[in-house]
């Protein structure tokens, strides 16, 4: 287990980044174009927007208990039972969220750069990688961070300026030809792929002075002008049907650019930062599940279970993965119902249930004692 | 043919580095966690590897979240 404090907010706000950057810079300006056609720009507004009050919900959360994990809150919530079954729920969530992005991963680079490479020889050597940087903890995968974030930031601004010019304003009308509805949907599926419950595992060890919580909106927001200005290139220069139709747009749309006939090939940027960014985020989930495994089972020492945990992502990838199909069908129609009971529902639930246990012990003070005293 | 290589890289790092330290300080129940985690994810290979149409987790995930998903987005078309 990782010593208390060892994040500040402002590394912690670059993990937010790249949490919120990781799988869904490729792949949601497809389903953001998909149900809101041209207003799918609008809908990445409304999807960052929702993921903001999601994280509003987590930052009470975390003030109420900012020494406490998920897993401790479940507990003190719930008791022992009740919260260990959904503590169960948590880190089974977050072990099948890392699956399905080593997934994601070996898919992309079989689909798009490396065709003949077999998937388990690619899925094997992230894991490998991840499995490194976890067992060497929380301080040294966020450092690495810290060192990669303005390479991100460059490298995407170089992504970015070339295609401006190629923007056609057309693209983007007529506005809310189809109403508010299609925007409201593809949004929520949006906020369904951030799921940033799982940084509320990471919270506990952030140092909190009173700008921490203004540290995890800041890297939400971040992130989330990152995708918004990625979906606004795709369709803008791309058009609504041309990124509805593809499978990594953005990656369709680094493709695109071309400046001089001089500068040209230069998707490779976007592979590195979707790399980044989504080995990024399976260390932070590998992470939070390897955290919550050990409070659950009440472990002092957690680094024996990382290698064969990283062992089952693999494993859990490829049954999970069967083609891209089945993947992109399951997303758009079941995920991000299935993680609002994660990211939405559940985290209401528990600070709904500490708001009235507080209460309790607010309006009956000896008795709360008494009782915390039998047990 | 890559995973039987992944499964055994994966026993082989267990056994060098994380097995002798548990089994020198006589941390059995840890000991025995990481072998039943082991063994399961080793079940779960081979049955991707031999079986011609594997069990996906997904499938039963989606039958059982589905009426729900379906009901929520109703309510947004």
């Amino acid at each position: 287990m990782v010593n208390k404090d060892m994040l500040s907010v402002r590394t912690f706000s670059i993990l937010v980044i790249f949490f919120t950057i990781g799988t869904s810079i490729l792949i949601t300006p497809a389903g953001l174009a998909l149900e809101a056609n041209q207003d799918g720009w609008l809908a990445a507004l409304l999807g960052v927007g929702l993921n903001g009050l999601m994280v509003l919900i987590y930052i009470l959360l975390g003030k109420r208990h900012n020494d406490k994990t998920l897993v401790e809150m479940c507990h003190a919530a719930f008791g022992k039972w009740a919260g260990n079954v959904l503590g169960i729920c948590f880190v089974l969530f977050f072990y099948l969220l890392a699956a399905l992005m080593v997934g994601d991963l070996g898919y992309f680079l079989t689909t798009q750069n490396l065709p003949e490479t077999p998937i388990e020889v690619l899925q094997i050597l992230f894991v490998i990688i991840i499995v490194f940087a976890v067992r060497a903890g929380l301080v040294v995968y966020s450092r690495a961070a810290q060192i990669f974030f303005p390479i991100l930031i460059c490298f995407f601004g170089l992504l970015i300026l070339p295609i401006l010019p190629k923007i056609n304003i057309n693209n983007f009308e007529p506005m809310l030809e189809y109403g508010f509805m299609p925007i409201v949907k593809a949004g929520f599926s949006f906020s369904g792929l951030q799921e940033m419950v799982v940084l509320l595992m990471l919270y506990p060890y952030v140092k909190k002075p009173a700008s921490s919580n203004g540290g995890f909106m800041g890297g939400v927001l971040v992130g989330g002008i990152v995708l918004i200005v990625t979906s606004m290139g795709c369709i803008g220069v791309m058009g609504a049907s041309v990124t509805s139709n593809q499978l990594f747009p953005a990656y369709v749309l680094a493709k695109n650019i071309s400046i001089g006939h001089f500068l040209e090939r230069i998707e490779g940027l976007m592979i590195f930062i979707w790399i980044m960014s989504i080995v990024m985020k399976i260390v932070i989930t590998l992470d939070a599940s390897v955290i919550g495994l050990g409070q659950l089972l009440k472990l002092k020492d957690t680094k024996p279970f990382i290698i064969p945990l990283g062992f089952g992502i693999v494993v859990l990838a490829l049954l999970c993965y069967p083609n891209t199909i089945f993947i992109q069908d399951f997303l758009s129609k079941n995920w991000a119902p299935f993680a609002s009971i994660f990211t939405l529902f559940l985290p209401m639930l528990l600070l709904v249930v500490l708001l009235l246990q507080k209460k309790k012990v607010d309006e009956n003070p000896i008795s709360a004692s008494t009782e915390k005293q039998k047990v | 043919m890559w995973l039987w290589v992944g499964i055994i890289g994966a026993w082989g790092w267990v056994c060098a580095v994380d097995v002798p330290p548990l089994l020198r300080e006589h941390k059995i129940k840890e000991l025995m966690l990481v072998s039943l985690i082991m063994i399961v994810m080793t079940a779960g290979s081979m049955t991707y590897i031999y079986m011609s149409r594997p069990p996906n987790p997904l499938v039963w995930l989606g039958k059982w979240i589905s009426p729900y998903a379906r009901a929520l987005y109703s309510l947004m078309s």
